[in-house]
């Protein structure tokens, strides 16, 4: 890291300091990003690689604990699921996310309760409740996923779209 | 013209025993000028009295072809540009000698030739030399082209390898075997394998010269440099972070919790994504890289893997303290918990060779069920970390070179009910230390958390 990165780095931070990153006592997350959970993660990539993938309503956060430096872990964030694109998944139930809270221009949003949104889970040496990206349930979201799934040896298609 | 490495046999009508079909012996008295005398011992038997043996010689003359190779057998190294080949002295071959090998590869004329190691294909030539008029009546010898090849100038091992191996080229060869030996000592070995495998581990760290002989031509050999990488893990958790430029990763790091003290921060202080939130101790896992001033086509890089599990520990009526499980991680295998690398330093500083790893590891008492707790509840948790450094080398397969497994441990208790976390919870223990942790939990450490003596009463699913 370049001395102007350093600085550009330590203003982000102060940036996040002033304002309240995350707040566990409420588990909201007050952050205004522009990113959810596996932003830096290619939709088509996440749909190969997700042993499920479906939408679901958030019902709680589940509890945060600080990860490595710059990174969140939700655990037990609670969701039920309303529609399958990919495997089988009913009812309620439990997941794992890692968020990243710093540095703030990379750093991502957790959904909130009663958010409803589109979730990638499991794959290769990834626990089965363990999320590889989240996308907000938008009609474009929905259709750029169904997309994927209709045609998922295809080129690049929707994945623009399917940008939350 | 005869040959002199001919056989004589006797045939013919009425050749009976002991001589018919069977080799007379024979002997050249004279070779001079190609010109020889063959006596040949002959047994002359009468059918009349098969008993009355005469043994006689008879004496023949002939234009004699005699060729013989100097060398019986002829080790070169496939790196030399020149060797020689030439018959003895008594060779008489009036045509001229011809020279041809099998496989091809040498040939020529006269009673001398060259020919050129460096070009042949490493192996066992049969080689012959005969009158150029008479082909039957050849010497030959064996030159063996040995070839001492290990295909790498410099290979790099980790010094926690079990294992590590060092191969020639597919087509070295010697056929009386290989000699290996380092400088300085350390790495040796012999026998026919192309393949010598040795023990990092056992190795101060540094660079080795290895070198591999033929066992039958000592001059012919290669070398090469083995460099037997080192890592030795700290742990730091005292002080501060180590600054920069030393640690090139400080801003991020220091940035990361709000400060750069190490060790147990006061309630609420530590994680600048969390401000007012954690309970934490920063650490820093260090890494001194030895022999100093690695090759840039080296590459570090670091790795934390976590198994963890957090209770609370509550006041059941009074009557009894429950344990619960909070939370949990990476059980039973451990999870990937690196995080983002700008928050370390994986590049060997150039003053101390040492690279650097930090983490502000904490809990956030109030999240979760935290802040329904009651005043005089606990909160433990147990965090069993594996520091990694992984290394690999020109862009190759990342490979872990040493770990470290530090045990954090977390004790904050519910004092207050004000909604400020520096005020609502008390800061027991947080410490950090270089230990295997199981991350689960027994009565003895909660009896010594809580004290009294008010039954204990660890839920089933605690330690799930």
């Amino acid at each position: 890291m370049d001395k102007m990165s350093r600085l550009a780095f330590l203003f982000l931070l102060c940036i996040a300091q002033s304002s309240t990153v995350a707040n566990a006592n409420s588990g909201e997350n007050s952050m205004e990003h522009k990113s959810l959970v596996g932003s830096g993660h290619d939709s088509r990539d996440a749909f190969k690689k997700a042993t499920a993938v479906f939408e679901a309503t958030v019902m709680d956060q589940g509890l945060v604990s600080p990860g490595p430096p710059g990174e969140a872990h939700y655990e037990g964030m609670r969701i039920k699921v309303t529609h399958n694109f990919k495997g089988q998944r009913h009812g309620e139930m439990l997941i794992d996310l890692s968020v990243k809270t710093l540095p703030l221009n990379e750093s991502e949003s957790v959904p909130q309760k009663g958010d409803a949104v589109i979730v990638f889970v499991g794959g290769d040496a990834v626990a089965t409740n363990r999320v590889l990206k989240i996308l907000l349930s938008t009609p474009e979201n929905r259709d750029s996923v169904q997309r994927i799934k209709n045609q998922p040896e295809s080129g690049k298609s929707a994945e623009d779209a399917s940008r939350d | 013209m005869i040959c002199k490495r001919w056989t004589w046999m006797v045939i013919g009508d009425n050749i009976v025993e002991p001589m018919a079909g069977n080799n007379i012996p024979a002997r050249f008295v004279t070779v001079r000028g190609g010109h020889g005398t063959i006596i040949f011992n002959l047994i002359c038997r009468s059918r009349a009295c098969p008993d009355c043996n005469r043994n006689f010689e008879v004496e023949k003359e002939f234009d004699v072809v005699h060729v013989a190779i100097e060398q019986g057998s002829l080790m070169v190294c496939g790196k030399d540009d020149w060797a020689y080949l030439n018959v003895t002295d008594d060779t008489h071959a009036p045509d001229g000698v011809v020279w041809t090998s099998r496989p091809h590869g040498i040939h020529g004329h006269g009673n001398s030739i060259s020919f050129r190691p460096s070009q042949l294909v490493p192996g066992a030539y049969t080689v012959k030399a005969a009158n150029d008029g008479t082909p039957s009546c050849p010497d030959v010898c064996e030159v063996h082209v040995i070839k001492v090849n290990i295909p790498t100038t410099n290979i790099f091992v980790c010094a926690e390898d079990s294992l590590a191996s060092l191969s020639l080229s597919g087509d070295s060869y010697s056929p009386g075997g290989y000699v290996w030996s380092s400088t300085p000592d350390g790495i040796s070995g012999c026998g026919p394998d192309q393949t010598i495998t040795f023990v990092p581990s056992n190795l101060p760290p540094g660079k080795y010269v290895v070198q591999c002989q033929s066992a039958d031509l000592e001059d012919c050999l290669d070398e090469c440099e083995v460099n037997v990488i080192k890592v030795d893990l700290e742990l730091k958790n005292t002080g501060t972070i180590v600054p920069y430029p030393e640690n090139d990763a400080y801003y991020a790091q220091s940035s990361s919790a709000g400060t750069d003290q190490l060790g147990p921060l006061p309630m609420g202080q530590g994680r600048a994504d969390f401000p007012g939130q954690a309970y934490t101790a920063p650490i820093m896992v260090i890494g001194a890289v030895s022999p100093p001033s690695v090759p840039a086509s080296i590459e570090f890089r670091w790795k934390r893997y976590i198994t963890r599990r957090s209770w609370y520990i509550k006041q059941d009526g009074g009557t009894n303290w429950l344990v619960t499980q909070r939370s949990k991680r990476g059980v039973p295998t451990p999870d990937d918990d690196t995080g983002s690398d700008v928050f370390n330093d994986p590049t060997p500083s150039v003053a101390q060779s040492k690279i650097y790893m930090y983490d502000c590891s904490g809990l956030l008492p109030a999240a979760g069920g935290g802040s329904s707790l009651s005043v005089g509840d606990f909160i433990r948790e147990e965090k069993a970390f594996r520091y990694a450094v992984e290394w690999r080398t020109s862009g190759g397969t990342w490979s872990e070179c040493s770990t470290m497994n530090v045990g954090q441990v977390i004790v904050t208790k519910r004092t207050n009910t004000t909604g400020v976390v520096a005020n609502d919870w008390e800061d027991i223990e947080n410490s950090n230390e270089t230990v295997t942790l199981n991350a689960t939990i027994s009565e003895g450490e909660v009896r010594s958390m809580v004290g009294g003596t008010l039954p204990i009463t660890i839920h089933p699913d605690a330690n799930n």
